[in-house]
């Protein structure tokens, strides 16, 4: 059974940053110190890019890079796969999964079947981590957002993994 | 902001979960605190909710008369557009376009349906025949 702890935080992305950092023993740390050495604050208006008529705005900078620079700056090495086959995906990460290694995963919140229905739009830069697999099709899932764990059945899983869109 | 005035408003996130974020406590270091929700980030919420039930409405009204193809109100119902909906089904936007005309949808072969109709998590008979009210 896995020995993964779920950490709350304000924001996703160091959330999964925290999750996986503490989970490899990487102690002290927490979200603050994340965002400041990944650098986090960022600001950006672009009005071509409409989501529901509305321009897009982000206080982030883009997804990735705070995991990337917080790694950077402590010397850890990261491995980061990107899929264009469902199936290859899934492998790989059952793979991580048995070997007891939590995979962060970039998702879309569309068809993220825990979050409250009024929070899902075509948003593809969540960032959650799975951390198991309880069965033959049930993902174990520490969502930084989120208060507790959750779970995701495999085809749900998939189709946040390959949300299409920007 | 004090973490007792962290606002703990009713909003979307009852019974599922709560937030995290970060105010002061006595000695003015910040701490974590859990929040129910915000009325001004529900409000924001609400409008564009709204906004899109107005959309649907309409969608509605264009297929109803014929305007547009029962694809057009899934589409909607799904808060897609028509380059997002293209790139689900695997086809230029064009080619989505005229999906959208009923003259062209009901000529449309099951195999192209299927395409759509898994898309949007629906039946092929659904999406043929759905009554909309």
């Amino acid at each position: 059974m896995s020995t993964f702890k779920h950490y709350q935080t304000a924001h996703c992305e160091n959330g999964v940053t925290l999750g996986l950092l503490k989970n490899i023993g990487i102690n002290p740390i927490s979200e603050p110190l994340i965002f400041g050495i990944g650098s986090g604050l960022f600001y950006i208006h672009v009005p071509f890019m409409k989501v529901h008529g509305a321009p897009t705005i982000s206080f982030r900078s883009f997804p990735g890079a705070i995991f990337k620079r917080t790694c950077d700056a402590l010397d850890i090495k990261v491995e980061r796969r990107k899929f264009s086959s469902p199936e290859k995906a899934q492998r790989f990460l059952d793979e991580k999964l048995r070997e007891n290694i939590p995979v962060g995963c970039q998702v879309g919140v569309f068809n993220l079947s825990y979050f409250p229905r009024e929070y899902r739009f075509h948003f593809n830069a969540h960032n959650l981590i799975v951390y198991g697999k309880n069965g033959g099709n049930e993902y174990l899932i520490s969502d930084p957002v989120m208060e507790k764990v959750t779970t995701l059945d495999q085809r749900t899983l998939e189709k946040v993994r390959f949300a299409r869109g920007f | 902001m004090k973490k007792e005035n962290v606002p703990q408003d009713e909003s979307a996130l009852k019974d599922i979960t709560r937030e995290l974020v970060y105010a002061k406590d006595e000695k003015g270091n910040f701490v974590k605190v859990l929040s129910t929700g915000w009325n001004t980030k529900k409000a924001a919420l609400d409008i564009t909710w709204e906004n899109i039930k107005e959309e649907l409405e309409e969608a509605k009204e264009l297929v109803r008369n014929k305007k547009k193809s029962p694809i057009f109100y899934w589409m909607i119902k799904n808060l897609m557009d028509k380059k997002l909906l293209a790139s689900y089904v695997g086809y230029r936007k064009w080619r989505v376009s005229r999906h959208l005309k009923p003259r062209v949808f009901d000529k449309l072969s099951d195999s192209v349906l299927e395409k759509y109709a898994s898309t949007f998590e629906i039946s092929l008979n659904e999406l043929k025949n759905y009554n909309i009210k």
